[in-house]
């Protein structure tokens, strides 16, 4: 799914990236992305500015199953062409 | 109350543990060494309170021994816990599985006081006892049901 960045938390025990993104069905959300912890996403090559506000991105991972816009971050593909793993 | 831990939230401290690469883990390790010391140590009080272990070793000898470990634990288990508390004060408050810890806390911390100030008086006179009072072995198993509830709900407040 693609979006466009709106916050991103750099923050123990888990990261959280926030987008609004349309989904499949058309519907617009501002959606919650968690990703892993900061060690492990700074051995993935993340960094607290890697994502900006603003920044249009693909996402890809494990949906909520009561449907609301929550992923499980496992792949983000930046606007400069780079992806990074959410999680192991 | 959520002042406070916006607060908190905000300090130096808080803000740096929340970003650190390692320090959150790192206290995290402390605060599990801290919970094996204390509530072990509490374990082992509580168990020769009910007789089920040492009982050929008298109470007066033995609680005095366990009761400054057991501080010493409490005492790590507040630092580190306050310091991973200052670093998600805001998000983890409103979590039930923090709030039953808390609860469950203080109801351990007031049945630490009448420990204190009833049960430990006592002791010599039970020495003699081929068996201990209802009083110590209620005494033992609060403790131990309160504890086992404090480490399962301090374990679930990162999964509710």
């Amino acid at each position: 799914m693609q979006g466009t960045i709106t916050k991103f938390d750099w923050i123990n025990p888990h990261a959280y990236v926030y987008a609004d993104i349309t989904d499949p069905h058309g519907k617009t959300a501002n959606w919650m992305l968690e990703c892993g912890s900061l060690g492990m996403l700074s051995r993935f090559g993340w960094s607290p500015d890697v994502v900006k506000h603003g920044d249009k991105v693909t996402v890809h991972g494990y949906l909520a199953k009561d449907g609301s816009p929550y992923m499980a971050l496992q792949k983000i593909d930046l606007p400069n062409g780079k992806s990074l793993p959410g999680e192991p | 109350m959520l002042e406070f831990c916006q607060w908190l939230d905000q300090t130096a401290v808080g803000s740096t543990i929340r970003q650190s690469l390692w320090l959150f883990p790192a206290i995290e390790t402390v605060h599990l060494l801290g919970m094996a010391a204390l509530v072990g140590t509490i374990t082992v009080l509580d168990l020769r309170l009910l007789g089920w272990a040492m009982p050929q070793r008298r109470v007066s000898e033995v609680v005095p021994r366990l009761l400054p470990r057991v501080w010493l634990g409490f005492g790590v288990q507040v630092v580190t816990g306050v310091l991973l508390f200052s670093s998600e004060a805001v998000k983890i408050y409103g979590n039930p599985a923090f709030r039953l810890k808390m609860l469950l806390l203080l109801l351990a911390g007031i049945q630490a006081l009448i420990f204190q100030t009833v049960v430990s008086r006592r002791l010599q006179a039970w020495d003699d006892r081929p068996s201990l009072p209802v009083m110590a072995k209620v005494t033992g198993i609060t403790s131990i049901l309160l504890w086992l509830g404090i480490v399962t709900a301090g374990r679930f407040i990162g999964f509710v």
